[in-house]
């Protein structure tokens, strides 16, 4: 019952609020209506980049080679794949609900608890997915832009998407807590290590642009409709035609 | 020296592809025989193993010979390009140009190890959109689209998406943001650009 509970605040209420205010597709359109607040995440998420999560970022890639780094990577991405297999059921996407069982089973025992990726090699990789992109797929759109603290850029879709991850996650039903702590701890390398794989671009992003939040935001809305709509990602602009 | 070689010869065929492409419509394979030069000199440059600043100024002249630079730089400077005079206009481009390639020159040189391949082409308005797949090593493929036209009057490309992160309107954004941080000050605007590369 508690669940049932903790299911109808986080995601049936506001899911409702969401698509009272939908507006369909967004593509080529940046408005920004919480820009005031948005941008004092920014500067607080940019400090905690550069006092925290960069520099370990470097620390970590330093002490731990590549192949260690891979492992927990592979480690932490494997653990969130019942996760993915419950947003591509509630999608109906039958195709990557089998590619993603296949991907969990394979890494789970060939690839000793997801330390190795044989599953990659014989072709079975099923791209990651998330809340938020189920509710794309009902046709939520995706609200207004938000930078959150800690979370960084999101859209009010994603972020409850981001809320109903941490919910619907099977495994936060069957894990002990030590369990729970290694797969945690193996996220957190997994972030650190993400960072310092992308560091120069981020860095160029945050540190070496005139508008490092314009910059984040822009980059932030186009990959994530790219993602969730690949076919018309983009209304393309003719700088042909464009009069001078 | 093999990398040399293909950059020489991927050359003289975009001259020779070029020439041939005026005077009639281009159409969207003649934009994949384009984008597959120049994939191939980037990925020529990616993996000849040279520093930084070779690599970067390599990416230079790939970019001032596959790139429709003052369509670039007139779509980045915005409405803002509109008070400029001719020969404002002229030395922006030439810094803009600059700029630009060792911006994204610095960012092909994570591609070291990966390659790019061209996938597929389709007409789009009046210009084409070349798809290409990035392989990275330790990364998901992910996809790198240039659009080409030849209203230039030479088949060039003129915009590009990294995983449909558009190049020009970032581009835009980040020259408006420096002239509105220096109250439109186009001449302190180009100063700076000078000063970072």
């Amino acid at each position: 019952m508690r669940i049932l509970y903790k299911l109808t605040i986080f995601f049936v209420a506001p899911l409702f609020l969401l698509s009272a205010c939908s507006t369909g597709f967004k593509l080529g359109n940046y408005d920004d209506p919480y820009e005031n607040v948005n941008r004092k995440s920014h500067e607080v998420n940019k400090a905690i980049d550069k006092k925290v999560l960069r520099p370990s970022s470097k620390v970590y890639s330093k002490v731990l080679g590549q192949k260690p780094r891979e492992a927990i990577s592979n480690f932490s991405e494997n653990w969130g794949l019942p996760k993915d297999f419950v947003n591509y059921t509630l999608q109906g996407d039958i195709g990557n609900v089998s590619k993603t069982t296949g991907q969990f089973l394979i890494n789970s025992t060939v690839g000793i608890a997801g330390l190795f990726d044989p599953s990659e090699r014989v072709g079975i990789n099923a791209r990651g997915t998330d809340f938020g992109e189920t509710l794309h797929k009902w046709g939520v759109s995706e609200g207004d832009y938000v930078e959150i603290i800690f979370l960084g850029p999101s859209t009010e879709r994603d972020t409850l998407g981001k809320v109903a991850d941490l919910v619907l996650d099977p495994l936060g039903f069957v894990l002990n807590p030590w369990q729970s702590r290694l797969r945690s701890t193996a996220n957190v390398g997994n972030v650190l290590g993400n960072r310092a794989a992308l560091g120069s671009t981020i860095d160029s992003v945050l540190y070496d642009s005139a508008d490092s939040y314009a910059q984040t935001k822009l980059a932030y809305l186009q990959g994530r409709r790219f993602r969730l709509n690949p076919e018309i990602s983009e209304v393309y602009s003719d700088p042909y035609e464009m009069t001078e | 020296m093999i990398d040399r070689r293909h950059f020489i010869f991927s050359t003289t065929f975009l001259a020779v592809s070029n020439v041939a492409t005026l005077g009639w419509a281009a159409d969207a394979k003649d934009a994949e025989v384009l984008v597959t030069n120049l994939v191939a000199d980037i990925n020529a440059v990616i993996s000849s193993g040279s520093s930084e600043a070779v690599m970067v100024k390599q990416f230079e002249e790939i970019f001032k010979l596959y790139a429709d630079v003052p369509t670039i730089a007139r779509y980045a400077l915005g409405n803002d390009a509109r008070a400029l005079s001719k020969s404002q206009m002229e030395k922006f481009t030439k810094i803009y140009s600059v700029y630009v390639s060792h911006k994204y020159g610095r960012r092909f040189r994570e591609f070291i190890g990966g390659k790019i391949v061209v996938q597929k082409s389709r007409p789009i308005k009046s210009f084409f959109e070349v798809e290409t797949l990035a392989h990275l090593k330790g990364w998901e493929p992910f996809t790198v689209s240039f659009l080409v036209s030849n209203r230039s009057g030479k088949l060039l490309f003129f915009n590009m998406f990294i995983e449909g992160i558009n190049m020009l309107l970032s581009e835009r954004t980040e020259i408006g943001a420096m002239l509105d941080k220096r109250r439109g000050d186009i001449q302190r605007v180009m100063e700076d650009l000078q000063n970072s590369i």
